[in-house]
C-alpha cells in the first residue's frame, strides 16, 4: 500500500472511531446507561492533530484531506449507528456534506496546480530527476507524484528506448520545493519502480552580461588573423608549423565539434562560416563562444583569432545549450546538452563545465556520456579549476572521457588547474590568458581549464579529419605519446603538441591543393 | 541542510571572475549569485550560514552554496 493511502486510512479510522464512540455513547444514554464523552473527544482531537501534522502537503491540501477524512469517518460512524438503530442521521448527513466539500476542494486544488505556470523566478518550486526501471512506466509512480502535487515529464525527449534504455527512462519531476526531500525519500524507497532519484536544481536564462571588447591588431603569423599575435599559446604550440602542415591539405572528412556550454554566437564574424545550425546558436554569457573560437575559430580569414581550423576547412562547430546566462546548469541540462550533441552527429564533444561530485558523477551524466561514446563521439572534458584532483568533479570523473588540465605560459601547471592522478586519460593544454571570441564580434582573454579543453577538442577534431576512424583511445595515445611533460611533475598528464600529433595522423597520400 | 562556515573571501580570476570563500576547513565554497558588495573584498574574514547546492558550471571551483547569512568575523 502506498504512503498516501496509508495516511488517509489512519485519518478516516481516527475520525470514524471518534464519531462512532460518540454515537454509541448517545445510544447508551438513550437506553438509560451512563455516557462518558471523553474518549470520543480525545479521539476527535487526535484526528484533528493528525491532520495538522499531515506531512508533505500545503494548506489547501491539508484542509481538503481533513474534510475528506472527517466526512468519511462521520459517514462510517453514521452507518454503524444505523445498523445499531441509533441516531445515525446527525452523523452521515454532515459527513456526506464534508465529503462533497472535500471533493470540490480536491478538484479546485488540482485545477490550480495544473494552471500554475513554472516560473523561473519562483524559488518555491523544485525539480527532481528520476530514473525508472527498464520495465516501469511513469503511471506506476503517479500515486506518489499526486501526493506531492508533482508533475513529471520525460527528461530527454530526444532519446528513444531503442537508442538508450537508461536515458529513455529519465523523468524530470517538478513540485513545490517544500516537498522535495519527502518526495526523494518516497521515490528512492520505491525499489520496485525507481532506479534512482536526485535533486535537479533548475537554472534559467537571464539578461546577457556586458562584455568588453579588445581592438584587433595586425598579426605576425603566416595566417592573417589580426589577434594571433596576442595568442601566446599559438607561438608556444607552433601554430605556424601546423599551418605549414595543413594549409595545403584537404581533410578526408570535415569534423563536427559540439560545444556543450552557454550556447555559441553563431553570427560571430570569426565563427559564422564554420557554424552549423544547432540549438545553441546564441550565447547570453560568452563562455561557449569563447570555447568555440578556441576549438574552431576560422583561421586565415583576416578576422579575429587563429585556431587550428585553417580557413574553416577542417572543422564545423555547433552549440548545444546546457548552461544559463550565469554559466550555470543542472544535472539534467548538462546531460541533455550531451545527448543533443551526440544525436546531432558531433564527432568531438567539448565540455568546459563541471560540478563538485566527490561521491561520483550523477547517473544521468554517466548515461549521457555512455550514449555519446556509443554514437562514436570523442568526449573531451575540463578537469576543473579548484587545484584539487579531477576525480572530485563531474563529468571529468566519468569513464571514457579525455580529461584536460591547464598549463601556463611557462608550461607549469596553472595554479588553479585540477590535477588528474587517478583518471584514465589525463592530458593538458594552455589555459591561462587565452584570447578568443565573445558574442557581438568581440574578443577577450579568459583563463581556466575551460579554455584548455576546446583547444584539445579542436586538435582532436583536426586529427580525426585526416583519420575519421580515430577512436578516443587512439587519439589519446597519440596526444600523450607526442606530448611533452610539464616543467615539473604535476599529475596533469602531458601537454599536447599539435604539430607532432597531426604529423602522426596525416598520411603522405592525403589529397593536396599543391 | 544549512552549514556554518568560517573562511576568507577571495577573488577567483577564472573566466570572467567571481568572489569565492576559502573555508577554514580547507574547502572552497562558491556562492551561487553574487556576494553583497560590501563583502567583495580580498582577504575579508567572514562567517556564513550556507546550504550546499548541486550544480554544474563553467567555474568548476569548489562546492556551490547558497549563502543564507553572511557576517564579518570578529577575531581577536
Amino acid at each position: 500500500m502506498n504512503p498516501t493511502i496509508n495516511l488517509h486510512v489512519i485519518g478516516i479510522a481516527l475520525s470514524a472511531a471518534a464519531f462512532g464512540v460518540f454515537g454509541l455513547g448517545i445510544l447508551k444514554r438513550q437506553s438509560g446507561k451512563s455516557f462518558q464523552p471523553l474518549p470520543s473527544f480525545l479521539l476527535l482531537i487526535g484526528a484533528l492533530l493528525f491532520h495538522l501534522t499531515y506531512p508533505h502537503a500545503g494548506v489547501a491540501t491539508r484542509a481538503t484531506n481533513l474534510f475528506m477524512d472527517l466526512g468519511l469517518g462521520m459517514v462510517l460512524a453514521g452507518l454503524l449507528l444505523a445498523y445499531k438503530k441509533g441516531p445515525h442521521r446527525m452523523f452521515w448527513v454532515p459527513g456526506a456534506l464534508l465529503v462533497v466539500i472535500g471533493m470540490a476542494g480536491m478538484g479546485l486544488t488540482g485545477l490550480f496546480n495544473s494552471c500554475q505556470k513554472w516560473s523561473p523566478f519562483n524559488e518555491d518550486l523544485a525539480e527532481v530527476l528520476v530514473e525508472l526501471g527498464p520495465d516501469d512506466q511513469v503511471a506506476e509512480i503517479s500515486p506518489i507524484l499526486n501526493h506531492f502535487q508533482a508533475k513529471a515529464e520525460r527528461a530527454f525527449l530526444e532519446v528513444t528506448f531503442e537508442e538508450s534504455e537508461d536515458l529513455a527512462q529519465y523523468y524530470v519531476v517538478s513540485l513545490p520545493a517544500e516537498h522535495v526531500v519527502a518526495l526523494l525519500e518516497a521515490l528512492n524507497a520505491d525499489d520496485e519502480n525507481v532506479d534512482q532519484a536526485s535533486i535537479n536544481n533548475p537554472f534559467f536564462l537571464e539578461e546577457p552580461a556586458a562584455n568588453t571588447s579588445i581592438g584587433a591588431q595586425k598579426g605576425k603569423f603566416s595566417a592573417n588573423d589580426p589577434l594571433l599575435s596576442q595568442e601566446w599559446y599559438a607561438e608556444k604550440l607552433n601554430y605556424n608549423q601546423v599551418y605549414s602542415l595543413i594549409s595545403n591539405r584537404k581533410p578526408v572528412r570535415k569534423m563536427k565539434v559540439g560545444i556543450v556550454d552557454t550556447g555559441v554566437d553563431g553570427k560571430h564574424e570569426d565563427l559564422t562560416s564554420a557554424f552549423l545550425t544547432s540549438p545553441g546558436n546564441s550565447d547570453q554569457h560568452g563562455h561557449g563562444t569563447h570555447c568555440a573560437g578556441l576549438a574552431a575559430g576560422v583561421t586565415n580569414n583576416g578576422k579575429g583569432i587563429g585556431s587550428l581550423n585553417w580557413e574553416g576547412r577542417f572543422l564545423d562547430v555547433a552549440g548545444f545549450p546546457a548552461l544559463d546566462a550565469k554559466g550555470r546548469g543542472s544535472d539534467r541540462t548538462v546531460s541533455q546538452g550531451i545527448i543533443q550533441a551526440a544525436k546531432a552527429g558531433s564527432d568531438v564533444i567539448s565540455l568546459s563545465l563541471g560540478g563538485f561530485a566527490p561521491l561520483g558523477a550523477p547517473k544521468s551524466q554517466v548515461d549521457a556520456i555512455k550514449f555519446a561514446l556509443k554514437k562514436g563521439a570523442i568526449v573531451v572534458v575540463a578537469a576543473g579549476n579548484a587545484n584539487q584532483d579531477a576525480r572530485m568533479f563531474s563529468p571529468a570523473n566519468i569513464e571514457g572521457v579525455i580529461c584536460v588540465s591547464a598549463v601556463d605560459q611557462q608550461f607549469n601547471k596553472a595554479v588553479f588547474s585540477n590535477t588528474n592522478t587517478t583518471l584514465k586519460m589525463p592530458i593538458s593544454a594552455p589555459g591561462v590568458d587565452m584570447m578568443s571570441s565573445l558574442p557581438g564580434n568581440k574578443y577577450q582573454n579568459f583563463s581556466g581549464t575551460s579554455m584548455a579543453t576546446p583547444l584539445v577538442a579542436g586538435l582532436i577534431g583536426v586529427m580525426k579529419s585526416f583519420r575519421p576512424e580515430l577512436t578516443a583511445t587512439e587519439a589519446y595515445q597519440i596526444l600523450t605519446k607526442t606530448g611533452v611533460n610539464p616543467r615539473e611533475a604535476a599529475g596533469i598528464g602531458r601537454i599536447v603538441q599539435p604539430v607532432a600529433a597531426l604529423g602522426a595522423v596525416i598520411p603522405n597520400d592525403v589529397a593536396s591543393d599543391n | 541542510m544549512h552549514m556554518q562556515i568560517k573562511g576568507t573571501i577571495t577573488y577567483v580570476n577564472l573566466v570572467d571572475g567571481f568572489w569565492g570563500i576559502q573555508g577554514d576547513d580547507g574547502m572552497q565554497y562558491q556562492p551561487v549569485g553574487a556576494l553583497p558588495a560590501n563583502f567583495q573584498q580580498e582577504g575579508l574574514r567572514i562567517q556564513a550560514q550556507v546550504s550546499p547546492h548541486q550544480d554544474f558550471s563553467i567555474f568548476m571551483w569548489g562546492q556551490s552554496v547558497k549563502v543564507k547569512k553572511i557576517e564579518l568575523l570578529q577575531e581577536k
